[in-house]
């Protein structure tokens, strides 16, 4: 079966909700949210929500769907998009708003340009919040690790409940999984 | 309560609160992807980003920050970024419900709609749109 009639199943299904951005132009890159994360984006309970954090959201997901640039800082660091240091191996992160995080994306490339978020975290979800001048105690540090590591895994198991055959794309490059428009960077 | 139930219908329409910051955050957006793009095309040149900073009468600790992402842009940093960059900036607005031209001939989703089989004795697919996903 192929990866475009998984997808369309799923959505038929309502295991996945295709993100058609609010927009004169027509989507270019594909975007699919798990249940849990079209929860996280729209009910009023949800941490991002109770933030406010949708509309901002919402334009990262607008950026993204319709080949927005794929940017990386003067470093060469990537800044929009990046990839997580596994294990487990390909879990990346939609970054809302750089310089100052205030949301961030979690999911995995099924095919090129197309990704499917599972769960969305607010800012503080993984750090401490710290007052100024004052920096990460290694107790906070260990606990800020743990929490990256769950939602890593908690994503893997969300991808696999979806894609139990295991459909997952793995690239060498940036650009083997975003075809236009994206700065160069390593991943 | 069924497990089902704690998910809403797929995409309710966005607050009035949402879609002022889906709109700031569209325009911050846009407005970043093009300066840097001419930041790009001035560097390329020769420019360096003490150069800039020097411009913008700020110090490349800002700078740097700035170049990162559109997260702090204001318009004093928009307009302030075009002149540093010897650059002009134009604006349009347009009625969302005006299509723009497709640049390409066919949407990202196309081909990722179910298709029905055909009654019998048709040979041609019936392409069938999923529902719950249009454009809001």
């Amino acid at each position: 079966m192929s990866i475009a009639t998984i997808l369309a199943t799923l959505d038929a299904n309502g295991d996945l909700s295709r993100y058609v951005p609010r927009s004169r132009h027509d989507p270019v890159r594909r975007l699919y949210l798990s249940k849990e994360a079209l929860n996280d984006l729209q009910s009023p309970y949800s941490a991002t929500n109770l933030l406010n954090l949708r509309g901002q959201i919402e334009a990262a997901l607008t950026h993204w769907t319709l080949n927005g640039r794929v940017y990386a800082d003067d470093e060469g660091e990537a800044r929009f998009l990046k990839r997580l240091d596994k294990p487990p191996p390909e879990i990346w992160n939609i970054r809302v708003t750089e310089a100052d995080v205030q949301a961030r994306l979690f999911g995995r490339f099924i095919e090129p340009d197309t990704l499917v978020l599972t769960k969305f975290y607010p800012r503080g979800a993984f750090s401490p919040k710290l007052k100024k001048g004052k920096k990460k105690t290694p107790q906070q540090k260990a606990k800020e690790a743990r929490k990256w590591r769950q939602a890593m895994t908690d994503c893997e198991k969300a991808w696999l409940k979806l894609f139990p055959a295991g459909e997952l794309f793995s690239g060498n490059t940036i650009h083997d999984y975003v075809t236009e428009n994206c700065d160069d960077f390593p991943i | 309560m069924t497990s089902q139930s704690k998910f809403l219908p797929k995409f309710l329409p966005m607050s009035w609160p949402d879609r002022r910051a889906y709109g700031v955050a569209r325009v911050r957006d846009g407005a970043f992807s093009e300066i840097i793009s001419l930041w790009r095309k001035r560097k390329a040149d020769g420019m360096k980003q003490t150069e800039l900073a020097d411009r913008l009468g700020r110090d490349t600790g800002w700078l740097s920050k700035k170049l990162r992402g559109p997260g702090n842009w204001t318009l004093n940093t928009i307009g302030a970024m075009v002149e540093a960059l010897d650059g002009e900036i134009e604006i349009r607005v347009y009625d969302i419900n005006d299509r723009a031209a497709p640049t390409k001939n066919s949407t990202g989703y196309s081909g990722y709609d179910l298709q029905i089989p055909p009654p019998k004795g048709n040979t041609k697919l019936i392409p069938r749109t999923v529902t719950g996903s249009a454009v809001r």
